[in-house]
């Protein structure tokens, strides 16, 4: 369901400015907006600034936020891990599209009036700064159960796949779940407790048509639903920031064309 | 007292309802339908309407034009309820949500009702 009245407490008030160091070269002096929230402490969150000397710190967002944490302000929180697209533990709003800030440099960025605002995902409860709750989007992708279900006895060896069929793969076994596209998607935001989002569906889709698996039917089943799959109507904010370059909403489409092939 | 509940169980709600493609379906349908149906009835209605207020009743009261509007009645009050309800789905919830469902529900009935009640007066007059 929409909400159209802002929580309690959620007035993005004005935070403190972290100048850049003396000496720092003017021309290398980037600024940066960023998102600060500690839920716990009963304050309102706010937009701290950080003028940051790119030249001492690498050409991606990450780079800016890790250099922000180890010399400007180590309050600062925010997920990462393999720091090169792989984990998706970077996941934020950065510029005001979901993105992963370790792929995402920043002289890319056009920003507003030069500063660069860094936020978390959208739409989901904060648990600190940059660090979104993400609960309810990974019990989503188990729900989808995104494994080979089979009742034909398991073979000695393996199961067996042609190439051609193992190549329906390609594109949707990429997703490293970040939540980029279904936090990018309004339809998650006003349903997400009912709506599956892009990216569990995408996972649906993975195992919908991976020819060794015989779970179809059952996947179907699950998936037939006004809001778990029908909620989508192709807005494609999905596609559009999908960071590893997959189409989700294609995928959602093609469930979709399932059921109907099902049905009629 | 926040409710104790598992993420899987809070996501796996009631499980599927098992419908939803039948809604896709005849909404695509309708709007096929529409786009055909308003054009069609449109150029034959406006060719009516140049000649008058006569000419516009005869057509009415014609097999052509009685079924054309029929159809596009039908075809458009249907696709205006199904359009309708995925909107209040999006934005209402709770009770509100079964409220707003209803009154669509009734107000494109009789709207429709209305529509082929009229049309099938002149058709019958004429």
């Amino acid at each position: 369901m929409a909400q159209l009245t802002l929580p309690k407490n959620s007035k993005i008030t004005k935070g403190k400015h972290w100048p850049a160091p003396d000496g720092s070269d003017a021309a290398n002096v980037k600024t940066f907006r960023v998102y600060r929230y500690v839920p716990d402490s009963g304050d309102n969150p706010r937009w701290d600034l950080y003028d940051v000397d790119t030249s001492k710190c690498g050409p991606m967002t990450l780079h800016v936020l890790i250099y922000i944490k180890d010399e400007i302000d180590p309050t600062l929180s925010f997920r990462r891990s393999c720091r090169e697209g792989i984990c998706g533990s970077c996941a934020m709003n950065v510029d005001g599209r979901n993105t992963i800030a370790c792929t995402k440099g920043y002289g890319e960025l056009k920003g507003r009036d030069g500063v660069i605002t860094i936020s978390p995902l959208p739409h989901l409860a904060v648990v600190k700064d940059l660090v979104p709750d993400l609960t309810d989007f990974y019990a989503q992708h188990a729900a989808m159960e995104p494994y080979l279900k089979t009742t034909t006895p398991e073979p000695q060896k393996e199961w067996r796949q042609a190439p051609e069929d193992r190549d329906k793969l390609d594109g949707l076994y990429e997703c490293i779940m970040c939540a980029s596209c279904s936090t990018a998607c309004p339809s998650y935001w006003w349903n997400g407790d009912k709506y599956l989002g892009p990216a569990a569906l995408l996972q649906a889709y993975r195992w919908l048509i991976d020819s060794r698996d015989e779970a179809t039917g059952e996947r179907l089943d699950a998936l037939e639903d006004p809001f778990r799959l029908y909620r989508c109507h192709t807005i494609m904010n999905c596609t559009q920031v999908c960071p590893k370059g997959l189409n989700p909403a294609k995928a959602i489409a093609k469930i979709k064309h399932m059921l109907l092939e099902r049905t009629v | 007292m926040a409710k104790l509940q598992t993420p899987r169980s809070k996501i796996t709600g009631l499980g599927a309802s098992g419908h939803g493609t039948d809604h896709f379906l005849v909404q695509r349908v309708t709007a096929i339908c529409l786009l055909v149906l308003v054009p069609f009835v449109l150029f034959q209605f406006l060719a009516a309407f140049t000649s008058g207020y006569d000419a516009v009743y005869i057509w009415v009261g014609s097999w052509l034009g009685s079924i054309s509007l029929l159809a596009l009645s039908t075809a458009m009050f249907w696709h205006l309820r199904l359009g309708l309800q995925i909107a209040i789905e999006d934005y209402f919830g709770g009770s509100f949500r079964m409220f707003l469902l209803l009154l669509n529900f009734l107000g494109c009935l009789v709207l429709w009702l209305v529509s082929v009640l009229s049309v099938l007066s002149i058709f019958f007059e004429g």
